[in-house]
């Protein structure tokens, strides 16, 4: 199947550090249930990507993001 | 010395008082044992991403500070002992973290209001305001009235797009 080229978005806007405390940007992505989306599908590259996961880890933590999402509790 | 952020969560069934109290006793922890208070950042009321301890709500307080790395420890130890405390975490802020922040410094002289914000528009913007402001054939002039008006550090990043 052939998918629209995907770049990672935090290369686009050269940002250089993620923000654990910017929930609303974290949880674009996660799924629905909360889980982090994968490399090959959000298209982050690995650099961003280690980032942005202990980014989102730490934001769970404070409870600003959930760990599994109300809906499938 | 080291600079930390560390992040509060107290229940927010608590008095607005009571509150308070709490926010300065950990401040005074703070300077009392070495430390340097930078910012206090009250966030107020958020609804928790999940329950914690029954309670939906909680009042976020975020501590910007330096210190020296052992008094994390007894940091830590104090929170442990206060049961309104719903959540703490304390981070180092590391290299990224920091020319982040200094960035973010920069693009607004006033840090009393910091929420996180994307830091890479943020200089973009505060040149695109000014610009418009001042009448365009007049070139030379809006770079001193620029300087004039705006703080040091701000004036270094608003010349360069005039020019």
């Amino acid at each position: 199947m052939l998918r629209k080229k995907r770049i990672c978005r935090f290369c686009e806007e050269k940002v250089d550090y993620i923000d654990y405390k910017d929930e609303k940007r974290l949880m674009r992505f996660t799924t629905e249930q909360g889980k982090i989306i994968p490399r090959r599908t959000s298209g982050t590259c690995a650099k961003h990507q280690r980032q942005l996961v202990n980014a989102i880890k730490k934001a769970r933590e404070i409870a600003l993001i959930p760990y599994i999402s109300e809906l499938t509790k | 010395m080291r600079k930390y952020e560390t992040i509060i969560v107290i229940d927010s069934l608590l008095k607005t008082e009571e509150i308070e109290g709490i926010i300065s006793k950990y401040e005074r922890f703070i300077s009392a044992n070495g430390g340097n208070i930078e910012i206090v950042e009250r966030w107020g009321k958020r609804r928790l991403a999940y329950e914690i301890k029954k309670r939906q709500y909680g009042i976020y307080v975020l501590i910007r500070f330096d210190a020296p790395s052992a008094m994390i420890k007894q940091l830590d130890r104090e929170y442990r002992l206060n049961e309104y405390l719903l959540r703490t975490m304390t981070t180092k802020l590391d290299k990224r973290a920091l020319t982040a922040l200094s960035k973010q410094m920069l693009a607004m002289p006033k840090p009393a209001e910091t929420v996180a914000e994307v830091p890479v528009p943020a200089p973009v913007e505060v040149p695109a305001v000014e610009v418009p402001a001042v009448e365009v054939p007049a070139v030379e002039e809006p770079a001193v009235e620029n300087q004039t008006t705006e703080p040091v550090p701000a004036a270094e990043e608003t010349v360069p797009p005039v020019e």
